[in-house]
């Protein structure tokens, strides 16, 4: 699991990617609205068959308001796949893959991931992101291969009232492999 | 089976198991429903071929998806899952007979709610653990709120250790 102790900046890494590490570097935009139908599709997806989550009288009566799986945070993230004006929206997690392509590392893994679940998402909400590098390892080579760790941390907010919503650590391995 | 409600919460207590037959349904749905395009999640060639992944698998939001929904499952529709942490240490892909076990392992009572700390690993049918997660949960107190009606400040979510609540429940 994630924990909260922050290693030493390494000393090869850029001073621009140094001078990122524990400030939002990237902000995903635009919002991501919640909707009730991706709502629906998630709790299909995972069989999750919990009244509070589908039934509106339930959701009335234990939580006042109908709120979304809190488990789907990080789909809020994520835009869709194509947009009508021809331009490619951000990609989830943006940071990492220009972290990837920087460093010229071809593949990742994710080890660790923690997310935190505070105010609840509902239906309409529109959710922003930001996103930080919260730590950086040096190149190490292991048996995947040759690479870096990193973590970003990530918080969701509300945009209407910059409410938090949660927060998400999410460790990478990315690396080339040995030619 | 459902916990009991309003009951306080016992360590060590295991939850019954859930086994779930994993399809390629499961790890594109899981992808779709996360907008998640990459394709690890969907392109079995690619996998194979470019990633040397023995499938697709699924990915990171959709296993917190599935935690958390066994989590509930035993806790019934009040419980409020605040925290989830995994480790993904095997990919979980198509064939997989996945069981799902869970244990309390902590348990504290809040200003308004039990807190309570799940572990959880999600094995498959060779009794290899492929992610071993945790959960934080808040349960209602009998004649406390509800904590899915809890916002903001009423609703600290404690650490991982539950070390500024009060002495454990039982």
């Amino acid at each position: 699991m994630i924990e909260r102790r922050r290693q030493p900046v390494p000393g090869d890494l850029p001073p621009d990617i140094a001078e990122m590490v524990g400030k939002v570097a990237m902000v995903m935009a635009p919002a991501v609205t919640a909707d009730r139908t991706q709502m629906t599709a998630f709790l299909s997806a995972v069989e999750d068959g919990n009244p509070l989550l589908w039934d509106e009288g339930v959701a009335d009566e234990l939580a006042g308001e109908t709120v979304a799986p809190p488990a789907m945070l990080s789909t809020f993230m994520r835009p869709g796949r194509w947009l009508p004006d021809g331009q490619a929206p951000l990609r989830a997690m943006e940071l990492h893959y220009q972290l990837k392509e920087r460093f010229g590392l071809a593949l990742a893994i994710v080890g660790d991931s923690e997310v935190a679940m505070f105010d609840p998402v509902r239906p309409g909400d529109r959710v922003i992101t930001e996103i930080v590098l919260d730590e950086i390892g040096p190149e190490i080579t292991n048996r995947l291969g040759t690479g870096r760790k990193w973590t970003l941390l990530l918080r969701y907010l509300r945009e209407c009232d910059g409410a938090l919503l949660g927060t998400e650590g999410i460790r990478f391995f990315s690396y080339n492999r040995p030619s | 089976m459902m916990r009991p409600a309003g009951t306080p919460p016992i360590v060590g207590t295991a939850l019954p198991t859930r086994t779930v037959v994993i399809s390629p349904v499961h790890i594109v749905a899981g992808a779709i429903a996360t907008r998640d395009w990459r394709p690890q999640h969907h392109d079995r060639q690619q996998c194979v071929e470019v990633y040397g992944l023995p499938d697709i698998i699924m990915n990171t939001p959709t296993q917190a998806g599935w935690i958390a929904s066994y989590a509930t499952l035993w806790s019934g529709p009040p419980g409020r899952v605040a925290r989830i942490g995994f480790q993904m240490r095997r990919p979980i892909i198509p064939g997989l007979d996945l069981t799902f076990s869970g244990t309390i392992e902590a348990a504290r009572e809040g200003e308004a709610c039990w807190w309570t700390r799940l572990a959880i690993a999600l094995t498959d049918g060779d009794g290899i653990v492929r992610t071993e997660s945790r959960a934080l949960i808040a349960l209602p107190r009998a004649g406390g709120p509800q904590p899915w009606r809890l916002r903001g400040a009423d609703f600290p979510v404690p650490s991982w250790d539950l070390a500024e609540l009060r002495e454990p429940v039982a």
